[in-house]
């Protein structure tokens, strides 16, 4: 057996190619998978550390202030001569107004007015008091420690900035700092460090927010802003336009910007940091049935001592839920909170699971590799192995000696993919940074990445290919020794000679040669097939994108969209007003009046109340006609867009009938809308207030041109104070399209990726067409074929196989992103279009096609280099 | 006769790094068109030599060789290429058919290469394999495959058939029969055939005999009377 695996070795010298590719396949699948898990390794071992060490919150809730029951006349009259002693005149008549629901309640006191009483209550600081009244109770009884999160946004020409209080004695949230100080005096800040990087700023540095000149003192990282999602506007984090600031609170008093104020709610105890709040609490408001009954507080005593003992922190806090609802509820910002601090683990999960899956399915084409290798040994050295056979050597002594191969492919590709991996671990980490903000932990070498770098390869390319050598060893001595046992044709073969009849002589052959090997033709067009579907996946992918961002921004000529935080009045033109609300879709009636079945009985639409002047919207057929003045027809229209059309099948002429807060109202179908994004629905703005309940000119958002927006400063206190949030479509715009850029970066190497797995597989295998019919090629040489003929004729066998697998992946593609999306279905409530251009399409098959001419190149020159002198040989 | 090659003082050495071999010594010869003609000598005299420098595959290291007048010598690869092409056939003792190409798709191979071939059909007919056109080589005996083999160099009608121990993998009645079909196409189509063997019967169906040993002509002869090939005595 010494010799066999001898003669295997010194047969290596021929093959280099060959195993040049397995080397190859293996070094990029350890390679790949030693570079992610020390990138995520990186993030990850520091990251729950960071969440402990920096009492990052669990939770952000919102306590409710039950405005008919927690206040007291004797209390209000106590705070109306205190903090709400200095107020506006319009502020002062609804304190009045509120000051009389008190003593007698009345139809005024609805829920408006309470909304609007919120807003004055948390400006001059009365709802932080009566606020920290109630979790100071609540905090006793669970085991908690809360804190409220002072945020203001400002925004300044594309830049948007988070402004926080920098306070020595935060009870949670606390922040991290990378370089210098935090703020000490007046006038001095701490920025992102990536965001100081970008924009050239160092410490000491002078920096101007809204107007105002500020000091860089220091680089910090905001622990609750792991994923530094700064708002709606920004939905990516984009390192050199977002930025959290930390100043000292006297600074932080004085200065204009859109306050977000939210409570956080860290847990006291040992709570399990890897079961993602996001998820299990969306799971948890999703559910219907939820218990009735409320806890006493010994139940309540043992459930918290369960909670701490077990880890478990979603039990704490959906008991809180659950027994607490009248004290307590999930605020607007509760989630997104949630997916800034823990949205890093799905970063782990998937680059994770990317890595190991990479490393299996680069494995696999390398057995493949190995099974045609094999294959054409075995073939080769059949009379050898016959005589081997027939002097008594057993089949696995035989199928031992062709695992040279496997193990010499996987000891060195493993460990210079380790090598690699190590290497590269770095850029990857630091590409991370730009979207995470989370200290790093120092590098260290991971054994577990080197054995399984080493032993996974080795474990399964070892067993799979003495597999397949043992079965192709299975015929007998005789049948081996026998002259003219290779020279027997497949099935496949015969077929290709009846079709191909017809075909010119250079044509006939190519078609031959390629159908000789069924093993090496399917590899090929397996491969090419699977790129295809990767290519074509990335394509219709970021066209996706693009379709619907072009589609949707299409239709938007304004510049921002104001929202409030309570309802507005006002009879200007000068700008959109927009009422809006969400409604849930009981029936659906055809224009018969007869109820059709419904497709989802929970599904929610949005309202968008709009007047017939609107300048800043467009609702339009797709035939890009203006749907608006058909709102204004008939009454009760809407217009609902193609997504919700699609997904409730429901059509022009239909009523629908929704649910307004416990009364039916319904509304008929005018037209629909050429958008796919939401569920949008429009309908005359005069409607829905009155549907709403309001006065006919209500709205609680306003879209409008007026460049006073993108910087609040320009704008007055009252208007200021009355705003939730200010969208800039530009911003969005910008950040989107950056991350689009960055997106095509992605594409482009995972083209470039996948064409390079078909060179090197493509390569492999015509390196091994060339080897195979050396005597052919050499017999060609002599009749008088050119070189280019020959190449021609026997290395441009699989240009069809390939251009048909590439052609095949599109419809199979497509067909599978339907399937997954109409799964998805039930969850998105979305109808997403797949179609991918010609030009696109195109785009891909050149990609795969100059990956297959390179191949064939490299493979020109070592037939070229074939000599004459082999066909002359004598057997 | 016609001269079809001239070789004057031709030698051929082979040298690596240890030994130097000397595979022809200082050749010179004529051979004419239309004949028939057998280079006879035992394993290494030279003959297979010969036949590589006759039909281009090799170069000599001193000498010229002559093919109608135009130095062989002189030629580059391209030329050498096309000078293969169009002027010669080849047959060789492993047949070196290609194994997934039926019988006529085999004979293509070689008309592929002319801008003039012969029928199809006639060819066929001069072999004898009318009926196996659409066999694949698994399904041929050992003549057959040769005759195929002989059908693919003759069909772009050669100047010179070069034949490497044609009878080499034969049985004496079937390696007659394959000789017997080399000599009815030299005296249908006038093409030179030069036949290398070790044979020595099969020199008494040639016209000339070139006699090698050890890299050196030993002797030329002129056969008076040519046997009709299935009358040979197989030695």
């Amino acid at each position: 057996m010494d010799l066999l695996i001898l003669n295997a070795i010194k047969g290596l010298k021929k093959k280099k190619i060959q195993m040049l590719g397995i080397v190859v396949m293996v070094l990029l699948s350890t390679g790949i998978y030693t570079t992610m898990n020390s990138a995520v390794d990186r993030l990850e071992d520091r990251y729950y550390h960071y969440l402990d060490h920096n009492k990052v919150e669990h939770i952000s809730l919102e306590p409710t202030i039950d405005y008919t029951k927690d206040i007291t006349p004797s209390l209000f009259s106590n705070l109306r001569d205190t903090k709400l002693k200095e107020v506006t005149e319009e502020e002062g008549n609804l304190l009045d107004l509120y000051q009389m629901c008190l003593i007698q309640p009345n139809e005024a006191c609805n829920q408006e007015v309470y909304a609007a009483l919120e807003q004055v209550f948390k400006k001059y600081d009365v709802y932080e008091e009566l606020g920290n009244e109630k979790l100071d109770v609540l905090a006793k009884k669970y085991d908690f420690t809360y804190e409220l999160q002072k945020t203001k946004v400002v925004t300044d020409q594309n830049y948007t900035t988070n402004m926080m209080p920098y306070e020595e004695h935060k009870k949670m949230n606390l922040p991290h700092l990378v370089e210098g100080k935090f703020p000490t005096k007046a006038g001095e800040i701490t920025v992102l460090p990536k965001f100081a990087s970008k924009n050239g700023l160092e410490i000491g540095d002078n920096y101007k927010i809204n107007g105002k000149q500020y000091k860089i003192v220091g680089f910090a990282y905001v622990s609750d802003y792991i994923y530094p999602m700064l708002s709606m506007n920004q939905p990516i984090f984009d390192e050199k336009y977002n930025n959290i600031v930390f100043m000292l609170p006297s600074d932080y008093e004085l200065f204009d910007g859109i306050k977000n104020d939210t409570y956080g709610i860290l847990l006291n105890g040992n709570y399990d940091r890897k079961n993602r709040i996001a998820n299990e609490l969306t799971r948890y408001l999703e559910e219907e049935d939820k218990q009735e009954k409320t806890l006493s507080d010994e139940e309540i005593e043992s459930i918290v001592k369960k909670a701490q003992d077990t880890g478990d922190s979603m039990l704490l806090i959906t008991t809180m839920l659950e027994n607490e609802k009248e004290e307590i509820h999930v605020g607007m910002n509760t989630m997104i909170r949630l997916l800034r601090t823990d949205a890093i683990q799905m970063e782990f999960k998937g680059s994770r699971t990317f890595a190991e899956t990479f490393l299996y399915l680069l494995l696999t084409i390398s057995v493949f590799i190995i099974l045609v290798i094999t294959k054409k040994r075995i073939d080769d050295e059949r009379l050898q192995i016959g005589v081997l056979k027939s002097l008594g050597y057993k089949r696995y002594q035989i199928a031992a000696s062709y695992l040279v191969y496997p193990i010499l492919g996987s000891i060195v590709g493993g460990l210079l993919g380790y090598a690699l991996g190590v290497l590269l671990h770095e850029p990857l980490t630091e590409l991370f940074l730009s979207f995470y903000t989370v200290p790093l932990a120092g590098f260290h070498l991971n054994s577990k990445y080197f054995i399984n770098s080493l032993m996974i390869p080795l474990i399964l390319l070892s067993t799979l290919s003495f597999i397949i050598a043992y079965f192709m060893l299975r015929k007998k001595p005789l049948a081996l020794l026998k002259e003219g046992s290779n020279l027997k044709i497949n099935l496949l073969s015969k077929v290709v000679t009846h079709l191909t009849k017809p075909l010119s002589f250079e044509s006939k052959f190519r078609y031959k040669l390629a159908s000789r090997s069924v093993g090496k033709l399917l590899i090929v067009t397996l491969t090419s097939f699977c790129t295809g579907l990767l290519i074509v996946l990335i394509l219709i992918g970021s066209n996706l994108f693009e379709q619907l961002i072009d589609q949707s921004f299409e239709n938007l000529d304004y510049k921002y969209m104001v929202s409030y935080k309570t309802i507005q009045y006002s009879d200007t033109t000068e700008d959109d007003l927009i009422l809006s609300s969400t409604m849930d879709i009981k029936k659906v009636l055809d224009s018969h009046g007869k109820e059709k079945k419904l497709e989802d009985d929970e599904y929610s639409i949005n309202l968008t109340g709009i007047d017939s002047y609107t300048k800043y919207i467009e609702v339009k057929d797709e035939k890009e006609k203006n749907l608006i003045p058909l709102l204004y027809e008939e009454d009760r229209s809407i217009i609902i867009n193609k997504n919700i059309a699609e997904y409730m099948k429901i059509k022009v002429g239909d009523t629908v009938v929704l649910d307004n807060n416990g009364t039916e109202v319904s509304f008929k179908i005018a037209a629909i809308q050429d958008d796919y994004l939401g569920s949008t629905s429009y309908i005359s703005r005069e409607l829905l207030s009155k549907t709403l309940g309001y006065e006919g000119n209500a709205y609680s958002m306003k879209y409008t041109v007026n460049e006073d927006y993108s910087n609040i400063k320009s704008l007055d206190s009252e208007e200021v104070d009355s705003i939730a949030s200010v969208f800039s479509i530009d911003d969005l715009r910008r950040n989107i399209e950056t991350q689009m850029g960055r997106m095509d970066a992605v594409i482009y190497i995972v083209i470039f990726f996948a064409s390079f797995m078909v060179l090197i597989i493509i390569s492999v295998i015509a390196n091994i067409v060339v080897e195979e019919n050396k005597k052919t090629i050499s017999l060609m040489k002599v009749m008088g074929y050119q070189n280019k003929e020959i190449s021609s004729i026997v290395l441009n066998i699989y240009t069809p196989f390939i251009i048909v697998a590439y052609l095949l992946s599109i419809p199979c593609m497509i067909a599978l992103l339907k399937w997954i999306i109409t799964l998805l279905i039930g969850d998105t409530k979305m109808v997403i279009p797949i179609t991918l251009s010609p030009t696109m399409a195109a785009l891909g098959l050149l990609g795969l096609l100059i990956a297959y001419y390179i191949a064939i190149t490299l493979s020109r020159r070592v037939l070229n280099k074939v000599p004459l002198a082999v066909a002359l040989k004598r057997e | 006769m016609k001269t079809l090659y001239q070789m004057n003082h031709v030698s051929k050495i082979y040298q690596n790094s240890v030994t130097k071999l000397h595979a022809l010594n200082d050749i010179s010869l004529k051979l004419n068109e239309g004949e028939i003609i057998v280079i006879l000598g035992p394993s290494g005299s030279g003959k297979s030599t010969l036949l590589n420098l006759l039909s281009g595959i090799d170069h000599p290291t001193n000498g010229e060789i002559l093919f109608h007048g135009t130095d062989l010598g002189k030629m580059d690869d391209k030329e050498l290429t096309f000078y293969r092409r169009n002027k010669l056939g080849f047959i060789f003792q492993s047949y070196n058919l290609v194994s997934n190409l039926t019988v006529l798709e085999n004979i293509e191979m070689g008309a592929n290469l002319s801008t003039e071939p012969l029928e199809m059909s006639e060819i066929l007919s001069v072999v004898g394999l009318q009926k196996e056109k659409n066999k694949y080589p698994y399904q041929l005996s050992g003549g057959q495959m040769q005759r195929v083999s002989i059908a693919r160099a003759l069909v772009k009608n050669p100047k010179v058939l070069f034949c490497d121990e044609p009878t080499g993998a034969l049985d004496e009645e079937t390696g007659k029969k394959v000789l017997k079909s080399l000599q009815e196409i030299n005296q249908k189509y006038h093409t030179t055939m030069i036949i290398v063997t070790h044979n020595p019967s099969i020199a008494l169906m040639a016209h000339t005999v070139i006699r090698m040993n050890s890299g050196n002509i030993m002797e030329i002869t002129h056969n008076k009377k040519v046997v009709d090939a299935l009358e040979l005595r197989w030695a």
